[in-house]
C-alpha cells in the first residue's frame, strides 16, 4: 500500500481554559485523491481536527505525519507545508480586504514558488481561471465580491500551493442554495483534474454524501463512527449517527436523544444523551473496534436499521 | 381520499386569515419589493422561500409594520389580515396588533435574549403587559411548558448565556407567543442550529401549531425545512413571489425555471459524481432589476417576450400559480 499524504494517529489537542480537549485520540489516514468527510454538531471537534491537519494547532498528544514526518518537525519554508491546504467556512473573512482577488493569489505564487512578479501574475490570472474568475472580477477586493466568488478565491489561493489534500471547513455554509451548487461542483472538478484528496467538514449531510465517499462522525471531541459514507448514511451502528441521519429534514424518523442523568465527564461521551444507555457504558470510553470498511466506538451498537416508523410531522387543518 | 382535500383546499382559500396582494416597498429611490403576492390560510404554516436579498425578511417586516424603522414604505398593494388593512395602519394601531395578533421570532434570535435579564424575568416583562400580574409566574412556566424547555422552573432563574442555542430558541419562540398570537412569523428559525436541534425546533413548531391552531410563516432558505413542516410554499426572487402552491404540489411539479433551478441545485438530487445544475450569474440587486421579468438573464427557457412582460403570477389549469409566460409548456415537459 502507497504511503498515505497525511496520517493521524491519537491525535489530541486541548485548549487552554477548556474544562475538557477539544479532539481526543483521532485516527486518520488521507490517502492521494481519497474523499473524506467530518460531521459533527459544533463544538464535537471537526474544526479543530482539521486545523489540526494542517499543522494550524500544536497537538497535545499523538502525532500527525505529513509525507512521513510529524508537524512538529516539519520547519517553516519546508515545501511539505505546502501540500496541505485549507479553505475556510466565512469567505469574507477568510481573505485580507485590502487585496484584490488577484493579488491574493499572486503573493502566495511569489512568496512559495519564487516567481518573479510578472510569472507570478501570470499563474495567478491562470489558477484563477481554473476556479472560473476572469475578466474585471479578478480585480476586486473582497467587499466588491458575492459570497460565491470569495470562496473561490480562497480556493484558487490554496491551490497555488499545488496542495495534495484540500481540508474545506464548512465551505459552502455561508452560501446560498444555488450557489452552494457551484462550489460544490468546483471541488468536484479539482478532484478529477489535480486527483487532489479532500477533507470535507460540514454539518450538511446532503452535502457529505454528495462529495464523499468515507466519513467520521464526531461527538465531543472523539470519533464515534467511521466507515464508507453510504453505509453511514444508510446503517449507522452508533446512536449518535443514527440521530444525525434521522435529523435530515424528510426523514420519517425523529431522532432520538434524551437526557440521561449521568456524569457527563464519566464513560461514553454519549452516554448523557444515548437513548440506549446501559450501566456499563459508563465506566470507559468505548474504543473505536470494526474494520477498516466501518468502526463505531459503542458497546451497544445498532443492528440492521429497523424499518421506520412513520412519525407524522405535518400537521392537517381537520376539515370538521 | 380526493374529496376531503378539494374542500381542506376550498376552505383554506375562502378563510385566509393573512393575504398579500402585489405589495411593492421602496427604500430611497429603490424598489425592494414589487409583486409579493402570498396567503395564510387559517391554521397553516407558509413556507417563504428564496436566496439571500430576495425580500424575505422585507416581506415579515411589512407584515409587522417593522418598514418605516428602516426608511421603507409601501408604495402599491394590501396587506389584509383578519379582515383589516394593515397598509393604512397607524403606530397605535401597529402596537395593539404587534405580539398579540401577529408574533416575530426574528432571525437573530439567538443573539435576541437580553443576556442581563433571567429568562424568567424577561419573559415576566412581556406577560405582564398582556395578563395580570397574579398570573405571571404560572403563564411563563405554561409557556416554557408549550415550547417543551427541559426543566422550566429551573429555566427561569438562568441568564440566556446558561443555554444551549436550542433551549435560546425555545425560549424566544416562549416569548413570541405570550400574546397568543393567531400568525406566527419565523425567521430562519433553525439556521445557526445543529442539525439535530434544527429537527427539534421544527417538530415543535409543528406540534404547536396542532395545538394553538395558529398560523405560521416560516421563512428560510433551506427547502428541506419547507418540506418538512409546511403546507404551502411561496418561492421569491429578486422581491416577488415568483411560484405559490400547496408544498408538496411545487416540490415535485415546479413550474417556474427558478424553482426547478432551485431544486436541481441540491446535492441530494445528484448522485454521486453527477454534477449539480448551477443557475448562471447572480440575482440582480435592488435597481438592477431589468425590464421584463426579472429572472430572464439566467433563464435557460428565456424568449423575446420575457424581456418586454413582466409576468404576472398566474394559475393555470391543473397546476398552481407561477410567474413564468412559459409556465404552461414547462409543467407538461
Amino acid at each position: 500500500m502507497t504511503e498515505p499524504l497525511l496520517s493521524a494517529r491519537g491525535a489530541s489537542v486541548s485548549y487552554s481554559g477548556s474544562p475538557e480537549p477539544a479532539l481526543r485520540g483521532a485516527d486518520l489516514d488521507v490517502f492521494a485523491g481519497a474523499a473524506i468527510g467530518i460531521v459533527g454538531e459544533s463544538g464535537s471537534g471537526k474544526t479543530t481536527l482539521g486545523r489540526a491537519l494542517v499543522g494550524a494547532v500544536p497537538l497535545t498528544s499523538g502525532e500527525i505525519r505529513v509525507g512521513g514526518r510529524p508537524w512538529s518537525a516539519v520547519r517553516r519554508g519546508n515545501p511539505v507545508r505546502r501540500s496541505v491546504q485549507m479553505i475556510f467556512q466565512d469567505p469574507y473573512a477568510s481573505l485580507n480586504p485590502m487585496l484584490t482577488a488577484h493579488e491574493t493569489v499572486a503573493e502566495v505564487c511569489r512568496t512559495w514558488d519564487g516567481l518573479s512578479r510578472s510569472a507570478a501574475s501570470h499563474r495567478a490570472v491562470e489558477l484563477l481561471q481554473e476556479v472560473g474568475l476572469s475578466g474585471h472580477t479578478i480585480s476586486r477586493r473582497p467587499k466588491q465580491l458575492s459570497g460565491g466568488q470569495c470562496q473561490r478565491v480562497g480556493i484558487a489561493r490554496a491551490l497555488a500551493c499545488n496542495p495534495g489534500v484540500l481540508v474545506a471547513d464548512e465551505p459552502t455554509s455561508a452560501l446560498d442554495a444555488s450557489v452552494q451548487a457551484q462550489v460544490l461542483n468546483l471541488l468536484l472538478d479539482l478532484r478529477e483534474s489535480r486527483g487532489l484528496a479532500l477533507v470535507l467538514i460540514s454539518h450538511d449531510l446532503s452535502v457529505i454524501e454528495y462529495l464523499t465517499t468515507e466519513a467520521l462522525v464526531m461527538y465531543r471531541g472523539c470519533v464515534v463512527e467511521r466507515g464508507s459514507t453510504d453505509m453511514l448514511l444508510k446503517q449507522p451502528r452508533h446512536p449518535y449517527t443514527r440521530a444525525l441521519v434521522d435529523s435530515i429534514p424528510g426523514s420519517q424518523r425523529s431522532p432520538q436523544l434524551v437526557r440521561n442523568a449521568v456524569d457527563p465527564a464519566a464513560g461514553c461521551v454519549f452516554a448523557a444523551r444515548c437513548p440506549d444507555m446501559m450501566p456499563d457504558c459508563l465506566a470507559n470510553q468505548p474504543p473505536l473496534t470494526g474494520t477498516a470498511g466501518g468502526a463505531h466506538a459503542c458497546l451497544h451498537p445498532l443492528g440492521e436499521l429497523k424499518l421506520p416508523t412513520p412519525i407524522p410531522l405535518r400537521t392537517v387543518v381537520s376539515s370538521a | 381520499m380526493t374529496a376531503p382535500l378539494l374542500a381542506d383546499l376550498r376552505r383554506a382559500r375562502s378563510s385566509a386569515l393573512l393575504e398579500v396582494r402585489d405589495l411593492s416597498v421602496r427604500i430611497g429611490h429603490h424598489d425592494v419589493l414589487s409583486g409579493v403576492d402570498l396567503s395564510v390560510g387559517a391554521g397553516r404554516c407558509l413556507g417563504l422561500v428564496g436566496e439571500t436579498g430576495s425580500g424575505k425578511t422585507l416581506t415579515c417586516r411589512a407584515l409587522i409594520g417593522l418598514l418605516p424603522r428602516i426608511g421603507a414604505e409601501v408604495m402599491r398593494g394590501s396587506i389584509t389580515f383578519d379582515g383589516r388593512d394593515l397598509v393604512s395602519f397607524r403606530q397605535r394601531d401597529w402596537n395593539r396588533l404587534r405580539g398579540r395578533e401577529i408574533a416575530f421570532v426574528p432571525q437573530s434570535s439567538l443573539t435576541g435574549l437580553d443576556p442581563v435579564m433571567t429568562v424568567g424575568r424577561q419573559l415576566a416583562e412581556t406577560i405582564r403587559l398582556l395578563d395580570p400580574e397574579s398570573e405571571v409566574r404560572t403563564r411563563a412556566v405554561e409557556l416554557l411548558d408549550m415550547v417543551e424547555m427541559p426543566n422550566p422552573q429551573q429555566t427561569l432563574t438562568r441568564y440566556p448565556h446558561q443555554l444551549s442555542g436550542g433551549m435560546r430558541q425555545r425560549a424566544m419562540i416562549a416569548l413570541a407567543i405570550v400574546g397568543r398570537p393567531k400568525l406566527l412569523l419565523a425567521d430562519e428559525p433553525t439556521t445557526a442550529l445543529d442539525v439535530t436541534v434544527q429537527r427539534a425546533i421544527l417538530e415543535l413548531l409543528s406540534s404547536l401549531r396542532q395545538a394553538t391552531h395558529m398560523s405560521m410563516i416560516i421563512v428560510t432558505h433551506d427547502l428541506g425545512v419547507v418540506e418538512t413542516v409546511t403546507d404551502d410554499i411561496a418561492i421569491m426572487y429578486a422581491g416577488s413571489t415568483i411560484e405559490t402552491g400547496a408544498t408538496n404540489d411545487v416540490l415535485s411539479r415546479p413550474q417556474h425555471p427558478y424553482t426547478r433551478a432551485l431544486l436541481d441545485a441540491r446535492p441530494s438530487a445528484r448522485a454521486g459524481g453527477a454534477r449539480l445544475t448551477t443557475i448562471p450569474g447572480q440575482p440582480p440587486g435592488p435597481g438592477e432589476w431589468a425590464d421584463g421579468c426579472r429572472y430572464a438573464p439566467r433563464c435557460p427557457f428565456v424568449q423575446d417576450r420575457c424581456h418586454e412582460h413582466v409576468p404576472q403570477l398566474t394559475a393555470i389549469p391543473d397546476g398552481h400559480p407561477a410567474a413564468c409566460l412559459r409556465q404552461e409548456e414547462l409543467v407538461h415537459d
